[in-house]
């Protein structure tokens, strides 16, 4: 297991790095860049040369009249700018051109905020697909089997943002919530309390059901199908036979081995859920990184858009490990249709 | 008759390249690129894991397993034996890290005496060293979980064998 862990950390700093390179070429792929377009428009409107010199200020202490290369070792943090290192691994983000911001200070609590959202999704997710996937497997083709598979299929096939238009009008509707935002009014910018902490609770519920439906749809389908495998096998059966419970002869092994997919899925779920929740954030008002990420990528703001995809990548990247490390200890199994090992 | 397995130098060459490697690794941006507390926190930890693994490498160059129809013995920096009929844990693990789980190795643990031990797929005849494992376990009554029957099964292993064991002069209970 140690060897394991080893060389899954060894795979997956050199990920992140190549995950790194790849983020700043895209965000570099568009002609221009933010500054350029701004100073421009500065030009035709013919404004003072302060405004000019700060740009051509931002223009040195991020090396953008440098090459790309040079470029992207300073927002890493790789090679010296004029403060010395100064770049992701110092902590430092780099600059939002377009709110003349710290992109730490305009990111402020959406961070925090976009991983409790898809933390409590993938948990979500897991505590409604485990019960009914159970369920379906064994009440296979009963009302209630076809129900949840109805259900299923159409939390598949519904768009996410379609989703949330519905719901918020039911919430508000019926529940009195209020429409978008991630907590009260009252509470926005106010220091963090029992009574915003539970705001934001009631807030989270459409999102969460929202981002999470298509994934618990999935979810429920796969669990159903591995753990009607497992109840059709030899040694199930012989359980039964032998008189053992049909709780036990059902908990003691079928759901343990029914439940690889759940932690191997980790690693793919997250993706997923980091991606559909940046729609449904544009749709939802809610102040996490999806939107800021949007208008980051459309104003070619490049250190706000490339903080907020190693944000991203990073926190799949760690997903995927801790995936990969709990499948690990839990099925250490070959493929039998694979080759030997050595 | 005893038999001898190590590790291949060409395993404790690729150990040591990955420990040097994820030193190398952890180790210039500790000491050149001044990173935040959590990094550092982080990549202290790594460091950690991948002196420990260097360790490990050089344990390993110089550990032998002697086994013989009695138990097996682990000599070398560390010591220990575990005696056939004293045995009473025996697991085969596989491990990859590829999406396809191609590629691997499998690692045998064996527990008894007091002492554990923890084999890779990569040491000399490590085919045999299962199978003589295998046999000692279904003497000593150990039934196999159902993961380590499925490896068993990809090495070819589907029953213990006694006639391997009488020939190192055991007795079969």
């Amino acid at each position: 297991m140690f060897t394991y862990f080893v060389h899954r950390v060894l795979v997956m700093i050199p990920t992140l790095l190549v995950i790194s390179i790849l983020t700043f070429v895209i965000i570099q792929l568009p002609p221009g860049d933010y500054l350029s377009n701004h100073l421009e428009e500065l030009k035709s409107q013919g404004e003072s040369a302060s405004a000019m010199a700060k740009i051509e200020f931002y223009r040195e202490q991020y090396a953008l009249d440098k090459s790309p290369l040079e470029q992207y070792a300073r927002w890493m943090g790789f090679w010296p700018g004029p403060d010395g290192f100064s770049g992701l691994i110092q902590g430092n983000w780099g600059q939002s051109f377009a709110y003349d911001l710290p992109v730490k200070e305009v990111i402020g609590d959406r961070l925090g905020l976009s991983f409790l959202i898809n933390f409590s999704t993938i948990l979500f997710i897991y505590i409604v697909a485990f019960p009914i996937g159970v369920y379906s497997a064994t009440r296979q083709y009963s009302i209630g089997d076809y129900g949840f598979t109805l259900i299923g299929y159409l939390g598949l096939a519904t768009p996410n943002f379609l989703l949330a238009m519905v719901l918020l009008y039911y919430a508000n509707v019926y529940f009195g919530i209020s429409i978008g935002g991630l907590m009260d009014d009252k509470y926005i910018n106010q220091p963090w309390s029992f009574e915003k902490a539970m705001s934001v609770f009631d807030h989270m519920i459409v999102p969460v059901i929202v981002i999470g439906t298509s994934g618990t749809a999935s979810m429920i389908r796969r669990l159903r199908a591995n753990l009607l495998d497992e109840l059709q096998k030899q040694y199930v059966t012989t359980a039964k036979a032998k008189g053992v419970p049909r709780l036990k002869a059902l908990i003691k092994y079928p759901i343990r081995m029914s439940l690889n997919p759940f932690i191997a899925d980790i690693g793919n779920l997250l993706p997923d859920v980091i991606s559909g929740s940046v729609i449904v954030s544009m749709v939802l008002s809610l102040p996490t990184v999806g939107p800021l990420l949007l208008e980051a990528l459309r104003n070619q703001d490049q250190y706000m858009a490339g903080s907020l995809l190693m944000f991203l990548a990073l926190l799949t990247v760690v997903g995927m490990f801790i995936s990969d490390v709990l499948l690990a200890v839990l099925d250490p199994r070959i493929r039998l249709t694979g080759g030997a090992t050595k | 008759m005893t038999t001898v397995h190590a590790y291949p130098v060409r395993i404790i060459l690729g150990g040591y390249a990955r420990a040097g490697f994820g030193i190398a690794l952890t180790l210039v941006p500790l000491l050149l690129l001044n990173p935040i507390s959590v990094i550092v926190y982080l990549l202290v930890f790594l460091l950690c894991v991948f002196v420990g693994f260097g360790v490990r490498a050089v344990i390993r160059q110089f550990t032998r397993f002697e086994v013989s129809g009695t138990g097996i013995v682990m000599s070398g920096p560390v010591n220990r034996r575990i005696n056939w009929e004293e045995l009473e844990g025996f697991s085969l693990n596989y491990y990859s890290t590829r999406r396809d789980r191609e590629a691997g190795w499998m690692q045998l643990k064996l527990k008894g005496g007091g002492a554990r031990l923890g084999i890779d797929s990569t040491i000399s005849d490590f085919e045999g060293l299962v199978r003589l494992s295998f046999g000692a376990a279904a003497r000593n009554g150990l039934m196999p979980d159902a993961k380590t029957v499925r490896n068993l099964q990809a090495l070819g292993i589907s029953r213990p064998e006694s006639g391997r064991s009488a020939a190192y002069g055991t007795v079969n209970r």
